[in-house]
């Protein structure tokens, strides 16, 4: 899936004022490519993959993913266009606590209403070596371990766009490269754009490309050197 | 932790608590209603004490009376005198010697004569005569104070006029110098005169000097003599026409009529010399002020010619026609034809009347009646009933003091005051009971709500420890946070526990409570309240802080509380088993019931609300257990299904601990509200019942006192022709009006004689009324058999009777139409509605009036065609407007003896108790929805938001809480009402003896429909307001913090 974002703008009021924590960003990813948006803290990151996430919508301006300009779509459209569209990764698992692993890629495979075959969330953990932690809930692995079922879970409705918002920021760096090159495994067997914010700069520099978020702004967007 | 750290804590505190308010206001609300409703409770039991004094003593018509007991002057007097004439030497021996005179004109009869000489005197065996004859004294005991008992010699009657001699000797056992009277205890006293009287007591006073004296007394408001005396008819004529009947002759001044305001001057004036005349005996004579009218006495040589100085309306004068009869004091009888003079007259001309009178063989034995009736200052007595009996007992004794030995003295505000004391001590622990389990949710409130909120703030915690806050550091701020939202709560709930307990009781009782009292109610119910709810807060918090997260979030998953691990809600069912099964077999729930006749309050066995209170805990923590249970059990597993209902069945399923705690708080709630609810429903339909059985039946329908009316058995007839009424029975009945004899014993009987037929379908009989039978049987027994007498149980008992054999009934005994019936018994019954003193036997009415034609009803019971208050009220308005007032006639209602029973003190305060924790418990439950769904909201904001992330629709997430909610909620509202139900059956049972007729439990569909509803709706409100909050969250920030 292609990314266009176009001039926009992203303000919160505070009772210290407007925040203005996307100001007039324009960026476009094509289908496939892997992007690392890097920058200082409050840059605006996280507010980037929430829209193209459609987890939030822009004061000003607009988002496309593929075809979609899910900038104007109804929080109906946008549940249905997270739902299957879309694949999200956080610094934090985001497990569902009450749900065993198992249960959380099934959770995420009967969220996709379409009936298309996708992979069955227990060969998906044994692909990714956690077939014997299936009915464990989170709070019983480890934090590699229940990243890497986070991974599973975004991977499970085969979506255009994977969404990783600082995957490795609480990982050591053995398992911050194991995470990395999960997604990137993943991005290039489902032919997926991905977007990953991060302060890695190992991480980033694995990525296609490198984009440069400061106080709102895309401040460079140099093409970045794959690694090795 | 140093000090000057404290003000950055608490201002870090203060922050949290204003930047997140939900938090802040659920718990606050929560502490609010616990506090208030201890709080209520305590100001109720305060507004409710301050009127009960006043409510016990506001009937009387009269507080203290002294009875003369010689009315018509002189009396029975004792003198004592010894031969000695200085100092006694050892084995000296005196004699002593008594004069007992009766200067009396009628016989005083079981004269016992008591005298006993000191220590330091022995009385000679063998010296003691009467009347000058030897004492039979075995040689060895004085005669006159034998025994351990010290029992004096009964000397029989002694005739107007005697005089008995009786002398004794006594030996000094050391040498003695003694004083005037040997320093012997020596008294009489009599069947008219109870109160023993000592020898040589002072000459006795008259009515107006007594009444002087006693009027000096501190906290004596007025003491006025009264005189009457009942003349037969015809005694007063205005020319050709004399008043038919008898007539009572008063005496009183008009500093009297005054106080007594209940004696209503219509006309003219109340003078010396002169005569006030009833409006009946003005009328039947046609005078008016200025008219003479003549007062034939018996005795008196000529009629009394007085002139007539005014009317009076008498019909309401208790003070003057409450019966004088100690078994009868409320009993109202009324003489219609009334003269009232002044006492001087009284005493210058009547009293030489009745005294000529009296001393004919054969001549007039109606003596009058002669007292001084005794106001106390009732605005001085204290609120509390029990502080006002000692005040009163303190009266009555100064009372008793002033020339004693000539009279008794009938303490009716000291009888009252017992009572009431009795009924309010039982009415406060019984309310404090009733108040324990408000105080119990508003800690259960608290903790519950600081366990949610420790959850809540385990992530600020965190980040607090990491940023260098120490333990100690969360432990203090903890304490300041609970402290400060406890004593708001506190200080709020204790404003809302006034204004309730003002809004139940209204302001005029709470503002009559003493100061003192408020405030140290104040001081309990905000002060507890803090302790209790301050506690529970901190400690609910203190533990969250030890708890390592990881460990925490484990402990949800995997391990029980400890009630659960301890098995502690099926011990406390068992000791509820056990304790109830004690209680049966120890007869406990039947307790005492009041009696005003016999001084005694209600007797609860308060201990065992013990058992109300374990079945609430017990049930709801097993209800609790179970529900745990349940949801373990629901589906799990890879293959999801409905997306939400897997959800919720598996967020259910492995956090059932935090799902079943919310739902024993919620239980604990509703159980308690249902519990009162049904409690009192049951009350109320119990008083009810209780009203018609003490009535009979709907009606009853009675001569009006104050007229000469009397009904025949006709008057069923009539009364069938009214308005609303289906059917009515005639009924004959009097207390003490007949003997009953077997072969074996006697004793007199209060015998109803009733149309068994239409007594069947008007009174208000139960079967269990009736031994071995119901009440068709009995009656139709009674049709049958018109020689047939159903006997109470106590009856056949006392003169061993068992049915089918023979007794005689004395029928109208005392008076000149008795006769004597030979009749077989019928049956037994253990009581019978209308009559509230309670029958002894029931006849056939035309047996009666066989064996006394001159028999008429005494009342009519009358049936109304349904139970609906409107067709009542068109009763009793087409009843009354029927008869004119010469055709006067006494209606009773259901209603008003309902009402008659709730003003009493514990009903009236037992109606506003109830209510109050109905009230609150009704807001109390929607509060425990509100922290619950808001905890979960508190908890899981980041599930919430992550569902979203994965594509969960708002509507599905509302779905998914609402569910979850709801099923607890649904649990909780279920097994409340279980637990409810239980409780109230128990309730009923404690408070058994408020009643007269076993209570029935009454389940208020519609009061139980009305708190699910509101449970449910509340649970609806408080999750659409909760997922409405979530879709407010932003998912951004929410997802990437840590």
């Amino acid at each position: 899936m292609d990314l266009h974002v176009d001039a926009v703008s992203v303000h919160h009021l505070t009772a210290s004022g407007t925040v203005r924590a996307l100001d007039g960003v324009t960026l476009s990813v094509p289908a496939g490519t892997s992007v690392a948006v890097v920058g200082p803290s409050g840059g605006g990151k996280s507010t980037l993959l929430g829209l193209l996430g459609g987890l939030d919508v822009p004061t000003a301006g607009s988002v496309r993913v593929g075809a979609e300009v899910i900038s104007s779509f109804t929080d109906r459209q946008r549940a249905a266009f997270r739902r299957s569209k879309v694949g999200f990764v956080y610094q934090n698992d985001n497990l569902l606590p009450f749900l065993t692993v198992v249960e959380n890629l099934a959770l995420q495979r009967a969220l996709v209403r379409d009936h298309r075959p996708g992979p069955d969330p227990l060969q998906l953990l044994a692909r990714l070596g956690l077939a014997d932690h299936a009915d464990r809930v989170p709070d019983q692995l480890s934090g590699g371990q229940r990243q890497r079922v986070a991974i599973a879970r975004a991977v499970v409705p085969e979506p255009g766009l994977l969404l990783a918002d600082e995957p490795t920021g609480a990982l050591d760096p053995r398992n911050a490269a194991v995470v990395v090159d999960l997604l990137l495994e993943v991005r290039q067997h489902l032919g997926a754009t991905l977007v990953m914010a991060t302060h890695d700069r190992t991480a980033a520099s694995r990525m296609d490309r490198l984009v440069e978020l400061r106080d709102g702004r895309v401040d460079a967007d140099p093409a970045v050197p794959r690694a090795g | 932790m140093r000090i000057r750290r404290c003000p950055v804590l608490a201002s870090y505190v203060w922050r949290d608590l204003v930047r997140n308010p939900r938090r802040s206001i659920a718990t606050l609300t929560g502490i609010t209603l616990g506090v208030g409703l201890f709080s209520a409770v305590l100001f109720f039991i305060d507004g409710s004490s301050a009127s009960m004094t006043q409510r016990a003593v506001q009937p009387l018509p009269i507080d203290i009376q002294r009875m003369l007991t010689a009315p018509l002057g002189g009396r029975l007097q004792l003198g004592q005198s010894t031969d000695v004439r200085g100092p006694v030497a050892e084995g000296q021996r005196v004699t002593v010697r008594l004069e007992l005179v009766n200067g009396t004109a009628a016989a005083a009869n079981e004269v016992v004569l008591r005298s006993e000489p000191p220590d330091e005197f022995a009385y000679v065996a063998g010296s003691a005569t009467v009347r000058g004859v030897p004492v039979e004294d075995g040689l060895v005991d004085n005669p006159f104070a034998r025994g351990a008992a010290r029992t004096g010699l009964n000397l029989g009657t002694v005739e107007p006029g005697a005089t008995v001699r009786v002398s004794y000797e006594v030996q000094a056992r050391v040498p003695v110098t003694p004083a005037d009277g040997l320093g012997l205890r020596t008294s009489f006293s009599s069947r008219e005169v109870v109160t023993p009287v000592p020898a040589n007591a002072p000459e006795p006073l008259g009515p107006d000097e007594l009444a002087t004296r006693i009027s000096r007394i501190a906290g004596v408001a007025s003491a006025d003599p009264l005189s009457f005396v009942d003349v037969p008819g015809p005694a007063v004529s205005a020319g050709p026409v004399a008043a038919t009947g008898s007539v009572r002759v008063f005496a009183f001044d008009a500093g009297y009529q005054r106080r007594y305001d209940d004696i209503d001057l219509v006309d003219g004036v109340l003078r010396p010399g002169a005569a006030l005349l009833s409006l009946e005996a003005a009328d039947a004579l046609g005078v008016e002020v200025g008219d003479g009218v003549d007062l034939a006495l018996p005795g008196a040589a000529g009629p009394l010619r007085l002139e007539v100085s005014g009317t009076a309306d008498l019909r309401r004068a208790k003070a003057l026609f409450y019966s004088r009869q100690g078994r009868h004091l409320e009993e109202f009888l009324y003489s219609p034809y009334s003269v009232v003079i002044d006492p001087a007259t009284f005493e210058d001309s009547v009293v030489p009347a009745l005294l000529a009178s009296s001393a004919v063989l054969g001549g007039e034995r109606n003596g009058p009646v002669r007292e001084v009736d005794i106001r106390v200052e009732r605005s001085r007595l204290d609120a509390d009933p029990g502080t006002a009996l000692e005040q009163t007992t303190r009266i009555a004794a100064a009372v008793a003091e002033v020339a004693p030995g000539q009279d008794y003295l009938v303490d009716n505000v000291s009888n009252t005051l017992t009572v009431a004391r009795e009924d309010a001590a039982v009415a406060k622990r019984m309310f404090v009971f009733l108040g324990v389990p408000g105080g119990m949710l508003a800690a259960v409130l608290a903790g519950y709500a600081g366990a949610v909120l420790a959850s809540a703030q385990r992530r600020e915690q965190a980040i607090l420890r990491v940023r260098g806050a120490g333990a100690r550091h969360l432990t203090t701020m903890l304490a300041i946070r609970s402290g400060a939202l406890t004593a708001a709560g506190a200080v709020v709930g204790l404003a809302v526990g006034l204004l309730s307990a003002v809004a139940v009781l209204g302001v005029e009782a709470v503002s009559r409570a003493a100061v003192p009292s408020l405030l140290f109610s104040g001081l309990v119910g905000a002060g507890g309240g803090f302790l209790a709810a301050g506690y529970a807060l901190y400690a609910a918090g203190r533990a969250a802080i030890r708890r390592e997260i990881d460990a925490d979030r484990a402990r949800l998953f995997s391990r029980p509380p400890l009630w659960w691990r301890a098995r502690l809600d099926l011990v406390a069912l068992l000791c509820v088993g056990l304790l109830a099964g004690l209680a049966v077999r120890a007869d406990a729930f039947a307790g005492t019931p009041g009696s005003v006749y016999e001084a005694r309050g209600v007797g609860l066995n308060l201990w065992l609300l013990a058992l109300p209170l374990g079945a609430w805990v017990a049930g709801a923590l097993l209800a609790g257990r179970v529900f745990a249970r349940a949801v373990a059990v629901l589906p799990a597993g890879p293959s999801f299904g409905h997306v939400t209902a897997g959800i919720v069945g598996r967020s259910l399923r492995r956090r059932s601990w935090i799902a079943a705690q919310g739902m024993i708080v919620i239980c604990l709630v509703v159980g308690a509200v249902t519990s009162v609810t049904v409690f009192t429903a049951s009350y109320d339909e119990a008083k009810a019942a209780d009203a018609r059985f003490t009535l009979g039946s709907d009606l009853k329908v009675a001569p009006d006192p104050t007229t000469s009316r009397t009904l025949d058995g006709g008057f069923a007839d009539e009364l069938r022709t009214v308005d609303g009424i289906a059917a009515a029975t005639p009924v004959v009945y009097g207390v003490e009006n007949s003997v009953v004899r077997s072969t074996r014993n006697q004793d007199v009987a209060n015998v109803a004689a009733v149309d068994p037929a239409t007594f069947l379908d008007v009174a208000a009989l139960r079967d269990e009324n009736f031994v071995g039978t119901t009440a068709a049987e009995a009656l139709t027994a009674l049709a049958d058999d018109p020689g047939g007498v159903l006997l109470s149980a106590e009856m056949a008992e006392f003169v061993s009777v068992a049915p089918g054999d023979r007794v005689r009934v004395l029928f109208a005994q005392g008076t000149d139409v008795q006769a004597l019936s030979e009749m077989r018994v019928a049956g037994l019954f253990d009581r019978l509605p209308a009559f509230p003193d309670g029958a002894d036997a029931m006849v056939n009415i035309a047996h009666q009036a066989r064996v006394v034609p001159s028999t008429l009803p005494d009342f009519f019971l009358a049936r109304t065609v349904d139970r609906r208050p409107s067709t009542l009220a068109a009763a009793v308005t087409d009843l009354t407007g029927r008869t004119g007032a010469d055709g006067r006639v006494a209606v009773e209602t259901r209603e008003t003896t309902l009402a008659k029973d709730q003003s009493s003190l514990a009903a009236l305060n037992i109606r506003g108790l109830l209510t109050l924790d109905a009230g609150y418990g009704l807001a109390m439950a929607v509060v425990a929805i509100g922290i619950f769904v808001f905890g979960l909201l508190l908890q899981r904001r980041r599930e919430y938001v992550t569902m979203r992330a994965q594509g969960l629709q708002s509507a599905e997430i509302r779905t998914v809480i609402v569910a979850e909610a709801g099923t607890v909620g649904l649990a909780a509202c279920v097994a409340g009402i279980a637990v409810g139900l239980a409780m109230a059956v128990f309730l009923v049972g404690v408070l058994r003896p408020l009643f007269v007729l076993a209570p029935d439990l009454v389940v208020p569909v519609p009061g139980i429909l009305t708190l699910v509803l509101a449970l449910l709706g509340s649970t609806l409100v408080s999750s659409s307001a909760a997922s409405s909050l979530v879709g407010r969250l932003k998912p951004t920030e929410l997802l990437r913090d840590e």
